[in-house]
């Protein structure tokens, strides 16, 4: 009896599970008198059948005023599938006795094709300076919003978002986006 | 002798999910607290297309404290509909919570704490 020739390497899997997992966020928190802490995240993703893409962004902000102002931004982005790689991104912070700000931006495109590659994937890092531009004025704020979007076979998106603030002492953000394709 | 202190404080957390041939999933959160008011508000939105069955979630949870007067609200929609070949769902949630209002009672009065000293 004769076996099936093996299915080369390249061909796509014909299964329902995901080629491409991509999931990107991030948080900001200020602690201080005042405080603003603001984020956004996007995924926006495609699947072809031979290939799949996604592309979006992810930028938090923390400002605070007040004698011992603290301000902290952080973004994170993990793939899994994908062949290139390519980011930009920034982050920078600020420090004074009354007033600190921080920043944190990423954006991204991943490109794969639902081959099995040994060597990994090809990965494009932008390192760019920050130009922070974060302010606190009246309050405490948190503001945070996250997108995620799929076009293609069996696809899954899914968001969170929280937000807290406490008068006269912080401001939190936290957002997460991930697609499945 | 204690000082009571009032700090307004707001939180909301929400969560959508969607699977299926076309999916688009959005959360949106704001809260703020001020000197007097607390407040939180935001919504998640998931949204599914498929031949097959699509899968759609979205919750939030929404909260305000502080004040001596609260509200808060919380909505959901659920629609599945379908067009041809296609299904369709969608899933809403919206909500919101406030509180105002000074919560030491005897505040107006210049006094910095509760208390019955001098009444009697």
């Amino acid at each position: 009896m004769a076996t099936p020739p093996a299915e080369p390497s390249h061909v796509q899997s014909t299964d329902t599970a995901p080629s491409l997992v991509v999931a990107t966020g991030g948080s900001a928190t200020a602690g201080g008198t005042t405080t603003t802490a603001t984020g956004a995240v996007s995924i926006t993703a495609h699947d072809s059948g031979h290939a799949s893409t996604a592309s979006g962004d992810a930028s938090f902000q923390a400002a605070a005023t007040g004698s011992a102002p603290t301000a902290d931004a952080t973004t994170f982005l993990d793939i899994s599938g994908a062949h290139v790689i390519q980011i930009r991104e920034s982050s920078g912070s600020t420090q004074g006795s009354t007033d600190a700000s921080a920043g944190s931006t990423l954006h991204f495109h991943v490109v794969a094709n639902g081959s099995a590659d040994p060597n990994g994937p090809v990965v494009i890092v932008h390192q760019q300076p920050f130009h922070g531009t974060a302010d606190a004025s009246g309050g405490n704020v948190a503001q945070v919003s996250a997108v995620a979007e799929t076009h293609g076979t069996d696809t899954a998106a899914a968001t969170s978002s929280d937000a807290t603030t406490v008068e006269n002492q912080f401001s939190l953000v936290h957002a997460t986006s991930l697609i499945a394709v | 002798m204690s000082t009571a202190t009032n700090s307004f404080s707001a939180g909301f957390a929400s969560v959508a999910l969607a699977a299926g041939d076309q999916t688009s999933t959005f959360t949106a959160t704001k809260t703020a607290a001020w000197s007097g008011t607390a407040v939180a508000y935001g919504d998640a939105v998931a949204a599914a297309q498929d031949p097959g069955t699509p899968h759609t979630s979205a919750a939030t949870d929404a909260f305000a404290y502080g004040g001596n007067t609260s509200s808060s609200h919380s909505s959901t929609w659920s629609v599945d509909f379908s067009s041809g070949s296609m299904h369709t769902s969608v899933d809403i949630s919206v909500s919101t919570a406030a509180s105002y209002g000074q919560g030491d009672a005897l505040s107006g009065y210049g006094l910095t704490a509760p208390s019955l000293h001098g009444l009697f």
